[in-house]
């Protein structure tokens, strides 16, 4: 299976798995998509806020001495979006609904970006 | 200030057209003609930045004496060259210098654009055309020189700073910007 193949795959199971993700994005640390189920014009955007909110993330760990840092969340008043480090290379963000199982979708979604981080770094 | 940073915005310029030997041979063979011009230089200078409102306010009462002090070393550091790296990397910190003061690339190169005029009105008046036009030439190269490390080292310093502030890396700043820009784009047009 090609790297974009076994993206593709990540993000399909994601999906199938919680049905409470609404939207998945994988892009490149420069906030290029590289798999992703957003529409086209949102797209850009996501995946391009969806890096520089990981940047901030590592930043505000790093100056606040919370250690490696795992996760960013921004919450809003009908959804949420989760964004994770995918190693040095990428990152990972999920839209999921405020009212659905948040433990599940940050499970699945840290996992999905371990392989994430796999598979960029192949 | 770092070599490569001036050295990489140096090679952006193409070779055939870069401030070059020649250009620092015609400053330097009319150096005591051009230095005859630095008072009156030095003064029509600041009396412009001094008679311009927002200009006028990057200064502090007492500064004018030093200020011209400033300029008059860098003239003279100027027409005595060597052109070296070093005399880049100069340039590119004056140009930090210049920053930390709000002195803008809009006042900066305003100021350039008089010091090119002053200086070609006298060079034309006074020597053989042909050496006038190879002293223009060196001073139009130099201002472009000057200006591409001020400029872009302010850019290229910016994404660094924000970079390490804000962890947005350059290459994503410049797509965020790129994002930016096409949709201003489509709206003007
Ligand atoms: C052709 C354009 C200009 C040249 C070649 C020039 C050159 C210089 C140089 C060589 C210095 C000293 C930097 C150092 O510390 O090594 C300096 C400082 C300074 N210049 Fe300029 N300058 C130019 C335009 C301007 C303009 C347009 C302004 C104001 C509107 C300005 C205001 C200042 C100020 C305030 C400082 C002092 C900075 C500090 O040390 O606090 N300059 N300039």
């Amino acid at each position: 299976m090609s790297k974009s193949e076994e993206l593709k795959k990540i993000h399909t199971e994601l999906r199938e798995n919680v049905p409470d993700i609404s939207g998945v994005m994988i892009a490149s640390y420069e906030g290029l998509s590289i798999a992703t189920d957003f529409p086209e014009d949102e797209a850009i955007r996501i995946a391009a806020v969806s890096a520089a909110a990981s940047g901030l993330g590592n930043r505000i760990s790093g100056n606040a001495a919370l250690g490696e840092p795992e996760e960013v969340m921004v919450k809003g008043k009908d959804g949420l979006m989760l964004i994770y480090l995918a190693g040095e290379k990428g990152v990972l963000a999920v839209r999921a609904s405020a009212r659905g199982n948040l433990g599940l979708v940050r499970l699945e979604a840290s996992e999905a970006a371990k392989e994430v981080t796999r598979i960029l770094n192949m | 200030m770092k070599a490569e940073l001036t050295e990489n915005i140096l090679n952006q310029i193409p070779d055939s057209v870069r401030f070059n030997q020649d250009d620092a041979a015609a400053l330097v063979a009319h150096q005591s003609f051009l230095l005859s011009l630095e008072d009156e230089l030095v003064k029509g200078f600041y009396d412009h930045l001094y008679a311009h409102e927002t200009t006028r306010k990057i200064f502090t009462d007492d500064e004018r004496e030093a200020r011209e002090k400033t300029l008059r070393d860098w003239y003279q550091r100027t027409l005595s060259g060597p052109f070296d790296t070093h005399y880049w990397e100069w340039q590119t910190l004056v140009g930090l210098v210049h920053i930390k003061r709000n002195v803008n690339n809009a006042m900066v190169a305003g100021m350039w654009g008089w010091l090119q005029t002053f200086l070609g009105q006298h060079v034309l008046e006074k020597l053989p055309s042909e050496e006038a036009l190879k002293v223009i030439k060196a001073v139009h190269a130099l201002q472009a020189v000057v200006m591409a490390l001020i400029s872009e080292s302010y850019q290229r310093n910016m994404f660094t700073a924000v970079d390490k502030a804000a962890g947005l890396n350059e290459a994503l700043l410049y797509r965020l910007v790129s994002i930016e820009i096409d949709e201003m784009l489509a709206q003007a047009r």
